[in-house]
């Protein structure tokens, strides 16, 4: 009885009791912002959609690449020139996700690793070596993939190079290799996420591994690569102002420009989620969050679309435009180097997000 | 008369153990503390893999040492740690602690931490401290070393450090941000609503003010209570109680064991008697008389002088110290804001008119990015960097020029900084 009347001891009892007491009460606003409803719209509803669809592309290029193969024509080799561009584009959409499982295993580069390396195709291609999915499998990030594919099917004088050059047999062998291996690697990406999805909805909080933080820094990254390796390198933003047109990605198909497009739409998606539902722009209304005395969603939204449209009318290819188009590209640099800021420090700034994946020991 | 009796309470014999449990606590959390940095592979990712550091005026000289150097520096202010929880080679291994310790602090000022500071500062004092007179290899081997009694001062040094981290962590938050927006608790109490049971409430803007006001009332008052022997252990409660709660709360590292351990020193040898019984030694007799040279006061004055003033320096500059970060370092200036930022420099020459866009991430690792992007000194510093690199490709004359977006708590601003 001693031991229970001594001051220590009732002031620990006190504030047990004070604590069960805040429990029991209901808090003023019953419904805080539900962010697992936030992330499972972003999941489920964009998330995963694209992946799927990424990998239908995929495999609808692999089925083009063995109609070609079978039948090397003008006609075919255009069908195939198409279907890459579309499984391009699709994938630009998917950029955005390179977080958790699909980071760590390096899949995203296994399928898109810019610039690819033509001297290692090359020698593959004069190589003796069978040229099959496996090989490229085991091939590093640089001579695989949809970038590896593009140097063979968007080479001047395409068709000859599979038909009646030296080396045509094994070029066409290689290309079937390396579109079997990309829709090997979008399988495999999209059983990861349908397996981790659950995991990436639930882990809502706030530290490096929480999947907020991971998305918005995966935003970041993206719309960074854009600004400084997409536009900014063949602008010539690091050479003085020289443009350097084949900086550019994807120069040879000349799609850059709406890769950049489909790369920005694909940031929008994974901030709004279906818009019916809870999404990241929710969030930020939730907390009141403002900017420039305007909602930060709507500036968000707001400069995202601009950069969309924006990247619509510049007139491409950017591999030339580079050269003869600076004004409208230094525009729509900037109009991207806005929106990035509103993102990577308003944003984190009301989200409370440490930028970079960096643990930290700080205080 | 003051003077001469300040001097001899200074002096007063007090006894040595409580200072040992200080010491070993202090060791083995440093121990610890290097061991992490190791296995996390700290060493690689925040010394060796970046090319550019942001080293502090008039310590350019602390650089990065070879991989091999940089290891057996990490290792050996382990070793040292480990030394200053045994009390063996004491006074060496607080010198070595020290001087590692520092050294590693001060390569780059990305990575300045209060508590690193604080870390520093403690390992500084033990050099002087004599806290190995008793439960130390040091006392066990040599019996001239050994004695139950310290003077007075080697404990209220080391509690006035404690004192001075927690009251001016008060003042500092003694800010419109703080007391009347709420900020940055708003922001990082809302990010944290999967918190077990109250977290529910962290929406909520009392919430913020609760933690706000709280926070404050007790950083100002914290030294006090533990001071005074009647509330001592309620405020060693609410230490433990405050510091789990910001341990649970926020990704900050050793700091919250720091704390919990260091403000141990706060309890005198009655109090540990109190709770270890027998276990203790038994009160000893016949304490010796401690004696100092008038140099040694003039020493502690100048020290204690510093430690006042650095937290308080910032008030000689104009404009808000969350912005300008003038003064905000060495200045217990904890956990005030969360501040965001991005610079972009360009960069022209007016010989050949050529112009140059360049991001700090082409050549800084992401988690410097995040430091520099903010603070002003490291955007001026990064661009002095710049110059020289221009300056070795053949553009002398090169102008820059800084753009920087950033945002303290919720208020974003556009900066432009031209490059001195």
């Amino acid at each position: 009885m001693q031991a229970l009347t001594s001051y220590p001891i009732r002031l620990s009892l006190g504030l047990m009791f004070l604590m069960l007491g805040l429990v029991a009460c209901k808090p003023d606003n019953p419904d805080p912002f539900d962010r697992e409803s936030m992330l499972s719209n972003i999941g489920n509803e964009v998330l995963l959609p694209v992946h799927r669809s990424f990998l239908q592309q995929s495999q609808s290029l692999d089925s083009l690449t063995e109609v070609f193969v079978g039948n090397p024509t003008q006609e075919n080799l255009g069908l195939l020139q198409n279907q890459w561009a579309f499984t391009k584009r699709s994938w630009k959409r998917v950029e955005v996700f390179e977080i958790r499982q699909a980071s760590d295993l390096f899949l995203h580069n296994k399928i898109d690793k810019w610039e690819t390396k033509a001297g290692f195709l090359q020698d593959n291609l004069e190589g003796s070596e069978a040229l099959t999915a496996t090989f490229v499998e085991n091939s590093g990030s640089t001579s695989k993939g949809l970038p590896a594919l593009e140097y063979f099917l968007f080479v001047e004088d395409a068709l000859t190079t599979f038909t009646t050059a030296p080396l045509a047999d094994r070029r066409l062998d290689y290309i079937k290799a390396l579109t079997e291996n990309l829709f090997q690697q979008a399988t495999a990406l999209l059983n990861i996420w349908e397996g981790d999805v659950g995991a990436f909805v639930v882990e809502t909080e706030n530290f490096s591994k929480g999947s907020l933080n991971q998305l918005v820094n995966a935003q970041v990254s993206l719309l960074c690569e854009i600004l400084f390796e997409k536009l900014g390198k063949p602008m010539g933003k690091d050479t003085g102002g020289t443009p350097i047109g084949t900086k550019a990605e994807a120069y040879r198909s000349g799609v850059s420009l709406s890769l950049i497009m489909e790369n920005l739409k694909g940031v929008k998606a994974s901030f709004l989620g279906d818009p019916s539902l809870p999404g990241m722009d929710d969030l930020l209304d939730h907390l009141d969050a403002r900017s420039n005395n305007q909602m930060l969603s709507e500036l968000i939204i707001q400069q995202l679309d601009l950069s969309i449209q924006k990247v619509a009318v510049a007139p491409g290819p950017l591999v030339k435009t580079v050269e003869t188009d600076g004004p409208i590209l230094e525009d729509l640099y900037q109009t991207i180097r806005t929106c990035l800021g509103y993102i990577k420090v308003d944003m984190a700034n009301h989200l409370g997000i440490l930028i970079t994946f960096k643990d930290t020991d700080g205080d | 008369m003051a003077t001469k009796g300040l001097a001899a309470r200074l002096l007063e014999p007090t006894e040595a153990f409580p200072l040992a449990i200080f010491r070993i606590a202090f060791g083995v959390l440093m121990l610890g503390s290097q061991l992490r940095f190791l296995l996390r592979g700290w060493v690689e990712d925040l010394y060796l893999t970046p090319s550019f550091h942001f080293t502090y005026d008039g310590f350019e000289w602390v650089q990065v040492l070879p991989a091999g150097w940089m290891y057996a520096l990490v290792i050996g202010c382990a070793v040292m740690a480990l030394g200053i929880a045994l009390g063996w080679f004491y006074r060496i291994c607080c010198v070595g602690f020290f001087l590692s310790f520092t050294y590693l602090e001060l390569i780059d000022k990305a990575w300045y931490l209060n508590h690193y500071y604080f870390v520093s500062l403690v390992a500084f004092l033990l050099i002087f401290v004599p806290a190995h007179r008793v439960w130390s290899v040091d006392a066990w081997r040599k019996k001239a070393a050994a004695s139950p009694f310290v003077p007075a001062w080697s404990v209220w040094l080391l509690q006035f450090q404690l004192g001075v981290v927690y009251f001016f962590a008060g003042v500092a938050k003694i800010k419109y941000d703080w007391l009347i927006l709420g900020e940055p608790m708003k922001t990082w109490l809302s990010a944290r609503t999967d918190f077990p049971l109250i977290g529910l409430w962290f929406d909520e803007p009392w919430m913020a003010y609760i933690f706000s006001w709280g926070g404050l009332i007790y950083d100002l008052s914290i030294p006090f209570f533990l001071l005074w022997s009647k509330t001592r252990p309620f405020a060693y409660l609410a230490v433990v109680g405050f510091h789990l709660m910001t341990w649970l709360l926020f990704p900050i590292g050793m700091f919250p064991w720091i704390m919990m351990a260091s403000t141990l020193i706060f309890f005198t040898a009655d109090d540990w008697r109190k709770w270890g019984k027998n276990r203790l030694p038994e009160k000893p007799h016949t304490p010796p008389v401690f004696q100092a040279k008038k140099v040694w006061g003039l020493f502690l004055a100048l020290y204690l002088g510093i430690q006042i003033f650095l937290p308080l320096r910032h008030f000689l500059y104009q404009g808000s110290v969350l912005w300008n970060e003038k003064g905000l370092r060495f200045a217990w200036h904890v956990m005030v804001m969360e501040k965001n930022g991005m610079t972009a420099y360009f960069l022209s020459d007016p010989a050949t008119g050529k112009n140059w866009t360049i991001y700090p991430d082409a050549y800084l690792i992401p988690a410097q990015e995040r430091q520099m992007a903010f603070q002003p000194d490291m955007i001026q510093q990064f661009g002095r960097f710049l110059r020289a690199e221009w300056k070795k490709k053949g553009y002398e004359e090169v102008r820059i020029r800084a753009e920087n977006r950033v945002c303290v708590n919720k208020q974003c601003r556009d900066v432009e900084w031209e490059i001195e």
